[in-house]
């Protein structure tokens, strides 16, 4: 359980690799339903000891999250991060409705956890597809609280398996409107061990 | 003059003895842990993430698990000059913040169930808490005091 995750600079780059692939087509299911250009910063790797991943990506910023859980050949999450505000425009651009508040209605949630489980079905396709095993996203929840209290809940799962945790991050932004958000992919240690033998075996190092 | 504010990161005790208030952002799954002893004014506050260092070997961090946070919690309150028969425990956090997941066996309750546990063996009686339910804690404890205060984004500010 206390196992350290130790990557070697070429499977740490294939790693990012596949990331990028994943992100780049939840990105693009997103420009393609909000018909707007959407434009992603390169996406990072972080593998650190949980703590110090809430640490950082957490704080007391109302945000609305959508966790989407990966299961089948890989186990993990999918987690959209969008701060209020750009939940709020989101949806706008989307249904064409203003907001009638700053609060989330029923029908705003259920559009925001549509635009999650499709972000999160193209994410795990991509990877599907790339490592030629079967993914099954469960269907997305969102809650709308503090970034550090949704993200200590997601993460803790997986603190629970090891004091180490990978995480793929990937930042976009809309064009014309100032929406920003996250996209978080987290496997779990088994699934990174079976992602990383694929790999290998792609670029024909073996196992 | 306020009293200074100490912010006790994830998986940190921190114990303070002069006026001061110990504060934790954001708790969801995990539990603060608010100890005080109010005959000589020691305080402490735990942010603490998993119920059991079990397999964990070496243990990485003593403050990031229930069972040994808490002792640790004590010995930093008891060379402050407190009183271990004087401490008494407030404790906050625990949530689901998805209520999607029908399980019942999610971290933040075994979390609380851990903490609960371990207080009953250290003899230490539970006065106030808020845990469960699906909303995100910032706790601020004011160690001059012993009163612990829970805010919420969006249920307002208890306080235990």
């Amino acid at each position: 359980m206390a196992r350290q995750i130790m990557l070697n600079e070429l499977e740490l780059d294939m790693l990012r690799e596949v990331g990028s692939i994943g992100a780049s087509h939840a990105t693009n299911s997103l420009a393609e339903l909000t018909n707007t250009k959407v434009s992603i910063e390169v996406p990072a790797l972080e593998i650190k000891p949980v703590e110090e991943l809430l640490a950082s990506e957490g704080g007391e910023d109302l945000v609305a999250g959508v966790y989407v859980e990966l299961h089948g050949d890989i186990c993990g999450v999918i987690v959209l991060l969008l701060d209020v505000a750009s939940a709020v425009e989101l949806v706008t651009q989307i249904t064409g409705m203003p907001a009638a508040s700053e609060e989330l209605s029923d029908m705003e949630v259920s559009v925001l956890q549509e635009v999650g489980n499709i972000m999160a079905s193209h994410f795990s396709n991509a990877l599907a597809d790339f490592l030629g095993l079967k993914i099954m996203p469960l269907p997305p929840a969102l809650a709308v609280d503090m970034a550090a209290a949704l993200l200590d809940f997601i993460m803790l799962e997986q603190a629970q398996k090891a004091n180490e945790a990978i995480l793929f991050k990937t930042k976009f932004m809309f064009q014309p409107k100032q929406i920003t958000g996250k996209i978080f992919l987290m496997p779990d240690p088994e699934s990174l061990d079976r992602i990383i033998a694929l790999l290998r075996k792609k670029v024909g190092i073996g196992a | 003059m306020s009293p200074p504010v100490i912010v006790v990161d994830i998986a940190d005790v921190k114990a303070a003895t002069r006026p001061a208030k110990l504060v934790s952002i954001g708790l969801g799954s995990c539990v603060g842990v608010a100890l005080f002893d109010s005959g000589s004014k020691v305080g402490s506050l735990a942010h603490i993430m998993l119920p059991s260092s079990r397999g964990f070997d070496p243990i990485d961090n003593r403050a990031k698990y229930v069972d040994t946070a808490i002792p640790l919690a004590i010995e930093k309150m008891l060379k402050l000059g407190a009183e271990k028969s004087r401490i008494v425990a407030k404790i906050a956090g625990g949530a689901k913040m998805f209520s999607f997941t029908s399980k019942d066996d999610y971290i933040g309750r075994k979390n609380v169930l851990a903490v609960k546990d371990v207080l009953k063996k250290e003899d230490i009686r539970i006065v106030a808490e808020d845990t469960g339910g699906s909303v995100g804690r910032t706790i601020e404890f004011d160690t001059s005091s012993g009163k612990l205060l829970v805010k919420t984004a969006r249920q307002g500010v208890r306080e235990l």
